[in-house]
């Protein structure tokens, strides 16, 4: 052919835009009239022609609608598209199950993280409202000392206002039974400062010292929500208050949190001036909290704050924690769920790789299917079914299957979510914000949609892209290698992902049984808490320490308790409590103080929680506060070398001044702030001769057998030694200890789970890809076989190209996992992200599902007849 | 009762009948196109070409490829006893209309 056609590019640009139907006749008429126009008009006029005429043909076919009529064709399609549940039901439902269970699960753990760490705070305009925390090197989080919150209170320009706030419990006495109440003491402002203004009444303003404010919980409880309680008076062992206003419902205007419980106060009071006067910066107590000015930032904020520390800090010559105090400004949501968001997140990057996982299995289905329907399609195609239009069919019949996965999703999520909150750890702070909601419907929307564009959008690319005419001719030709691609490609992915959720797994699993090993200090079986409220201890510390001795052996007296002690504080309970110590020696070199937790404990505290004495004696009931016991920890610190048993302390607590006291035991460290955390320093002071002025007395009681069935008889006998006498927060010591670690058991709990379904799920596609390819060769098999080949050999070599998938996956799992490690290590515990159990364990289980599923249908074809094989089609 | 014809549809019948066996794209593009001075697109042509086979008005079948179409093969077009039913229908309706009128036109 001497007479050259259009330009190439002409000709494929041309071709690029025609529908494959009509794309050869057209092309060819074009080309036709295109050589007798050069002919006559020249190459250039008829190749202007031809882009002319071939763009205009193109658009009239494109846009003239289908031949078989557009509107009503999403009609058919929907009929068509549903009735994919009657003709193959084990498809449909397959992937309505699994997309349910990926989108559902997504769905409940994306609820929670809304409810507890997306959503704003309850409070008006909470995110101008900063928690002010002190920082050292040995305590991230200080309550501030009275000098220090007057310094920033009066020193920096940036916040609108500023108050503070301390918690404390006492016995609401005069309406029906007493109870205990918590009372949050706060400074003129406070409600204004988290952005909690009273629904009836008004908020506590200066010189308020005989004004409370309620919660909206104790207005209903013990007023009925009465709205004419305001005015009304509440009594307290001290006196009697009016109520001036009431709180509105939803809303704690109590940022303070400590190991994730945030009290709830039911009394307001405010502080007494005196509380504030002075410079003292002996102990940190109170809990700061400030609003930001409009239009300062969090950054520019504590810029300001940092100066004013430093100038601060060069006139301060002794201080609780140190000379050099930081102050850290905090967003009152981040310091609230800030520890659990992390955790919540990683819960939630698993379940959305367990959709991931999911939706790949389905993509699989669907592109083996589409490989099934080849011939019925490329029919189709050949009968004038347009392939837009064929294309169209297949996305709506995704369509579908994704509205049916989605919706069954939303009914997975609300199951699960009820399941999350039942099992949820009661540290995890505004769980009761945590519902499907609107954007919840959304979140499950995009999920269900991102799933359908993985599983149908891809293989109705390939189908636009596959050439149809060979697949009508070789009916029982193999894929097109590009489809085998990709299919590989997803299961190679999802086995990447079930390797790197095992792992996080694995690693938590390890971290759990971390917990459960530690070494608490003290034996939890057997033992209950409480906090025993009564009007009036005494006023003296005689009279008060023969109410405490009477509460002592009127419990000790009820048949079966072996031992019962007071204490300011329960370990694992909560509460900060701290001092600072020097020894003798370090008072002489003027060395600067260390800091320690203070525990004030009766005789028999050890014995009853199970802490070995491990020198000297525990203390005596006639013991004054001039002698104390040091755990290990401290008395290591003091007295590295030698015995620090008889040796001198100068200790100063809050609102005390500075004691010389003598050591006369040492015992072995307790856990106090959580069973993860490391125990702290702490000193023990005899609780009995200073009973009179105690915040908090709690006690704790051994038995034999369940401590539960104790809290009668217990009650009965405190009643007996005075009949106002209320037992409050009531816990077993295992309750408590299961608590702490609740956080950790319950994302590793999840994890198990997810990391679970996202083995089988990967298993399973794994599976059905091999059994897949092994069917489809399932004839040449039984030529091989019949030709002699070995079976073991052909059947060796199956599952070396299914190993050849999951050994890719696994070593990209390995990756992603080492690669991701950093993030789980806020939520591990006594093991590295690196740790070679974990990774190993989580190799082997994944390559032996992964191989197992591989060799399975690789066997059953082994196990047919040649003949079977070779009839086959 | 056979669907009325669009007038592109109408003119590419007559084309058709007027060709005869060598009716296929181009010929029909030009014909219309020599008789009316119409310059209509190949690809509306066949689209239109595709309505009315869906009608079973017209059927096509495919040629020998030819090197003047870069070896491509042609569609020929064949106008089926329905197809001539459904010109003559609307040639007579378009009569009917017209009868009357003062237009100077003569139809059979």
């Amino acid at each position: 052919m001497t007479d050259p056609g259009p330009p190439r590019v002409a000709i494929r640009l041309i071709r690029a835009l025609l529908p494959a139907e009509e794309r050869d006749f057209v092309l060819g008429d074009l080309e036709e009239d295109f050589r007798r126009r050069a002919d006559g008009e020249g190459r250039r006029r008829a190749t202007a022609r031809y882009l002319y005429d071939g763009a205009r043909s193109a658009l009239s076919l494109m846009t003239r609608g289908s031949r078989e009529g557009m509107l009503t064709g999403w009609g058919n399609d929907l009929r068509s598209a549903l009735r994919v549940f009657r003709r193959e039901p084990g498809f449909a439902l397959v992937v309505v199950l699994m997309l349910a269970l990926g989108v559902g699960g997504a769905t409940a753990v994306y609820s929670v993280l809304r409810g507890v760490v997306l959503s704003p705070l309850e409070l008006d305009d909470p995110d101008r409202v900063v928690v002010v925390w002190g920082r050292t090197p040995e305590y991230p989080r200080m309550p501030l000392t009275v000098g220090d919150h007057k310094a920033l209170a009066e020193g920096v320009d940036a916040f609108a206002s500023i108050a503070a706030s301390w918690g404390n419990t006492a016995l609401l006495v005069g309406e029906g039974e007493p109870r205990q109440v918590h009372v949050g003491w706060v400074t003129p402002g406070y409600f204004d400062v988290v952005g909690a203004e009273p629904l009836l009444g008004r908020s506590l303003v200066a010189g308020d010292l005989t004004a409370v404010v309620i919660s909206h919980g104790l207005w209903i409880r013990a007023w009925g929500a009465d709205p004419d309680v305001i005015g009304r008076s509440l009594r307290l062992p001290e006196g009697s208050f009016e109520i001036v206003g009431v709180l509105p419902p939803d809303r704690n205007p109590n940022l303070s949190s400590f190991a994730g419980v945030r009290t709830s106060y039911d009394v307001w009071r405010l502080q007494p001036p005196e509380w504030l006067e002075g410079e003292d910066r002996s102990v940190g107590w109170l809990r700061t909290t400030a609003r930001l000015r409009d239009g300062v930032t969090l950054a520019q904020a504590q810029a300001e704050t940092d100066a004013l520390m430093t100038a601060v800090n060069r006139t301060v010559t002794e201080r609780d924690g140190g000379t050099d105090l930081r102050v850290d400004l905090v967003g009152a949501k981040e310091d609230l769920v800030g520890e659990v968001s992390r955790t919540l997140w990683i819960l939630l990057a698993s379940v959305v790789g367990v959709l991931l996982i999911a939706a790949s299995n389905v993509a699989n289905l669907t592109l083996a299917r589409g490989e099934a329907r080849r011939s019925e399609m490329a029919l189709r195609a050949t009968l004038g079914g347009s392939r837009s239009r064929l294309i169209r069919q297949l996305l709506v019949e995704s369509g579908v299957l994704a509205v049916a996965g989605g919706v069954s999703g939303l009914a997975v999520a609300s199951v699960g979510l009820s399941g999350l909150l039942a099992l949820a750890p009661p540290g995890i702070p505004r769980m009761e914000a945590v519902g499907l909601d609107w954007s919840v419907l959304a979140f499950a929307m995009g999920a269900t949609g991102a799933a359908a564009v993985v599983f149908g959008v891809v293989p109705a690319l390939r189908f636009v892209r596959g050439d149809l005419s060979r697949a009508l001719v070789g009916r029982r030709a193999t894929p097109d290698r590009g489809q085998r691609t990709l299919s590989r490609a997803l299961v190679v992915g999802e086995v990447a992902l079930s390797l790197t959720l095992l792992t996080a797994t694995g690693l938590l699993l390890r971290s759990m049984s971390g917990l459960d090993r530690v070494d608490l200090g003290l034996r939890a079986e057997g033992l209950m808490t409480f906090a025993v409220e009564v009007p009036e201890w005494g006023d003296t510390a005689e009279d008060a320490a023969a109410t405490m001795s009477a509460f002592i052996e009127g419990m000790a007296s009820v048949p079966g308790v072996r031992s019962v002690a007071f204490t300011n504080r329960i370990p694992l309970g909560g509460g900060i409590y701290t001092g600072t110590y020097r020894s003798e020696e370090m008072v002489a070199g003027e060395a600067p103080t260390l800091e320690a937790s203070i525990r004030w404990v009766t005789p028999d505290f050890f014995t009853t929680f199970g802490t070995d004495v491990l020198m000297g004696r525990a203390f005596r009931v006639d013991d004054d506060p001039a002698v104390a016991i040091l755990d290990r920890r401290a008395a290591d610190r003091l007295w590295p070398d030698g015995s620090p048993l008889g040796r001198r302390l100068q200790l100063s607590a809050v609102g005390e001044e500075p004691q010389w006291v003598e050591v006369i035991g040492v015992v072995e460290p307790m856990k106090h702030a959580g069973v993860a955390e490391p125990a702290e320093e702490t000193i023990f002071r005899p609780m009995l001769t200073a009973a009179h002025r105690q915040n908090f007395r709690y006690a704790a009681v051994r038995v034999g057998g369940e401590p539960l069935a104790y809290v009668d008889p217990l009650e009965d006998a405190a009643r007996a030694v005075d009949g106002d006498a209320v037992l409050a927060r009531i816990r077993t010591m295992e309750d408590l200890v299961r608590d702490d670690v609740a956080a950790t058991r319950f994302a590793g709990f999840l994890l198990t789970v997810f990391g679970g379904v996202a083995l089988l799920l990967a298993t399973v596609g794994l599976h059905g890809i091999m059994a897949h390819s092994v069917r489809r060769r399932t004839r040449e098999i039984g030529i091989r076989v019949a030709l002699g080949a070995e079976r073991r050999q052909i059947l060796r070599k199956a599952v070396a190209s299914g190993g050849v998938l999951v050994g890719s996956g696994v070593v990209l799992g390995l990756m992603a996992s080492l690669g991701l490690g950093g993030v789980l290590r806020s939520v591990l515990f006594g093991v590295e992200p690196s740790d070679p159990a974990s990774i190993l364990g989580a190799c082997v289980i994944m390559l032996t599902a992964g191989l197992g599923g591989a060799w399975l249908p690789a066997r059953w074809v082994m196990r047919l007849d040649p003949a079977t094989t070779l009839r086959e089609e | 009762m056979t669907d009325p014809l669009s007038d592109l549809e109408r003119l590419a019948l007559a084309a058709i009948l007027q060709i005869g066996p060598e009716a296929y794209g181009v010929s029909i593009r030009d014909e219309i196109r020599d008789r009316t001075g119409r310059d209509v697109s190949i690809g509306s042509l066949y689209k239109a070409i595709q309505r009315m086979e869906d009608r079973g008005y017209v059927s096509t079948y495919v040629g020998e490829p030819s090197a003047v179409r870069g070896g491509r093969a042609k569609k020929h077009v064949r106008v089926e006893a329905e197809g001539r039913r459904a010109l003559e229908e609307s040639v007579r309706a378009l009569g009917r209309m017209l009868a009357g009128l003062d237009v100077d036109l003569e139809v059979t």
